[in-house]
């Protein structure tokens, strides 16, 4: 395994530059080598997850060993076929710093006792560098290519990026009360899969995509007992085993995209079979309203919606129609699926101030890091895929 | 009591754009009292009855919301009564339209969906918001007793 681990840092030293130090300076404003430290220690330990991303960097490099190291690394490059853009990865991650209000927390296992870290400024922060945000991305991609072969509609990598960027600016190892981990999941989520989106779990666990996540998929997830708010008993699930170094971070990210799947196809409740039954079938717009279902009130909040903002736009194109709700609402579902993205944005981001949200912290994303103007970032947002390769 | 539910229900049906909303909350726990130590078919024509009122009142209230004369403040306030009314809807499309009462395993879904959807966006710690409870509530008067 260590020689795997300094293969990989010569592959890596040459694809930026031969210039070890670069790879190795801090993206971010922390400065604290803990993180760095202890995914390298957990590299010698036996984790189904992070064992995959070596064992990717090991194919890459038997599939060419007579070559050059410049073949080697362009078949490294091939090998990880990225949606989301490392840079957007990176520069999303160079801002950890600014999320102040939430602890670190280390764990070196799915039982692993963790290691709390509170952040009051960005001196006191985690460093990270070239070799986190490395995993990272391949882990958040590796995610996506696993829960798209489980549909013929693909969850989008705009909305996730969108979605990662808002929630933890892919630190994997944010935590709080509020939520856990990359994606930022509750108990919640977690047993909502569990138990009605189980079908998704049987699923992947034959998908030859989602190889990388079948062991951590076959584990069975524990429970600790907590009082909530009233002091109630409520079980909750136990944290390491979703911000671990390795299974933890892969785990976290199959619920938060499974999450989508489920709230958006199932047969009975899905934001998707109820928009398709209003003649809605744009599955871009359909992911949009889908979103609406992480926040609060969940699915009954994206069902309001929908309600609402048919009969809503039914009137504006028809006033007669005020009081025939019924018509009012078909003809907004068609108007809805005919209108430009840009306008239907628009209308969303009115309604669900959750969709708003996650568009508010992309905007300032776009702005941070010059893709836009202040002005001209809410218009930016739908000009191209800036953090998505084609 | 079935004729002084109706007299209330009828009371607040009367909501013009003068005057404060029904407030649907107020209007679970009474029903849920009146769902106790009831026949059968004497719950269903009371859910009956209490969810088409809700749909009347949401048809009247949904015309307001896309109306500029009403404050920001009445608004919120049938955007919450929409959402306890859409809690409700799954039960309404899949078992009262069919004058059915659900199952025991069945109510127990309908009440962790009801418990699901309420936990979603909060922290770990929250606990149910107090719909949520009347809600769970009235389902269980309903269907589990």
């Amino acid at each position: 395994m260590s020689l795997v681990i300094v293969l990989m840092f010569q592959i890596v030293t040459f694809v930026y530059g031969g210039d070890a130090s670069s790879y190795n300076k801090c993206i971010s404003r922390g400065s604290s080598p803990l993180l760095i430290e202890d995914l390298r220690a957990n590299s010698s330990k036996d984790d189904s997850f992070y064992n995959a991303y070596i064992n990717r960097f090991q194919f890459a490099c038997s599939s060419c060993s007579n070559s050059s190291i410049v073949e080697m690394a362009k078949n490294l490059k091939d090998t990880v076929e990225p949606k989301i853009k490392r840079q957007c990865v990176e520069q999303s991650m160079s801002k950890l710093h600014y999320i102040t209000n939430r602890s670190r927390m280390l764990c070196s296992s799915n039982k692993g006792k963790a290691t709390f870290r509170k952040t009051i400024d960005g001196k006191n922060d985690f460093c990270i560098n070239n070799e986190v945000v490395d995993y990272v991305h391949w882990s958040v991609n590796e995610a996506l290519t696993c829960i798209n072969s489980l549909t013929d509609n693909p969850v989008s990598p705009e909305i996730t990026f969108m979605k990662l960027n808002r929630e933890s600016k892919f630190g994997f190892f944010i935590q709080y009360w509020g939520g856990i981990g990359i994606g930022q999941l509750t108990t919640s989520a977690i047993n909502g899969i569990n138990n009605r989106g189980k079908a998704i779990i049987d699923t992947a666990k034959n998908s030859t995509e989602c190889k990388s996540f079948h062991e951590l998929l076959n584990y069975n997830m524990d429970y600790a007992k907590v009082k909530n708010d009233k002091g109630e008993d409520i079980d909750v699930v136990r944290w390491c085993q979703l911000v671990n170094y390795g299974e933890g971070l892969g785990r976290n990210l199959f619920y938060s995209l499974a999450l989508m799947l489920h709230h958006r196809d199932n047969k009975s409740f899905g934001v998707g079979t109820r928009l398709r039954r209003l003649g809605i079938n744009d599955e871009e717009k359909i992911n949009y309203f889908t979103l609406v279902s992480y926040g609060r009130n969940g699915l009954v909040q994206a069902a309001e919606i929908i309600d609402k903002m048919t009969y809503r736009i039914g009137v504006k194109k028809n006033n007669k129609l005020k009081d025939n709700q019924k018509l009012a609402k078909q003809i907004g579902a068609k108007e809805i699926q005919a209108m430009p993205m840009k306008e239907f944005i628009a209308l969303l981001r009115k309604e669900s101030e959750y969709v708003n949200e996650n568009f508010k912290s992309l905007e300032d994303f776009y702005i941070a890091h010059n893709y836009a103007s202040k002005n001209k970032a809410a218009d930016k947002v739908f000009e191209e895929s800036i953090c998505v390769s084609q | 009591m079935r004729f002084a539910i109706m007299i209330l229900l009828l009371n607040f049906n009367t909501f013009s754009k003068d005057r404060e909303p029904a407030q649907y909350s107020d209007q679970l726990q009474i029903v849920t009292k009146s769902l106790l130590k009831k026949e059968n078919s004497k719950k269903l024509q009371i859910m009956n009855e209490f969810l088409s009122w809700m749909e009347d009142n949401n048809s009247e209230q949904i015309k307001l919301l896309i109306s500029s004369d009403i404050s920001d403040d009445l608004k919120k306030q049938i955007n919450e009564n929409r959402i306890t009314y859409f809690y409700l809807k799954p039960l309404k499309d899949v078992f009262l339209d069919k004058n059915q009462i659900p199952t025991k395993p069945q109510c127990s879904k309908l009440i962790d969906d009801v418990k699901y959807n309420d936990q979603m966006g909060k922290p770990e710690q929250a606990s149910l918001s107090d719909r949520g409870k009347s809600l769970i509530r009235l389902l269980t008067n309903f269907c589990m007793k």
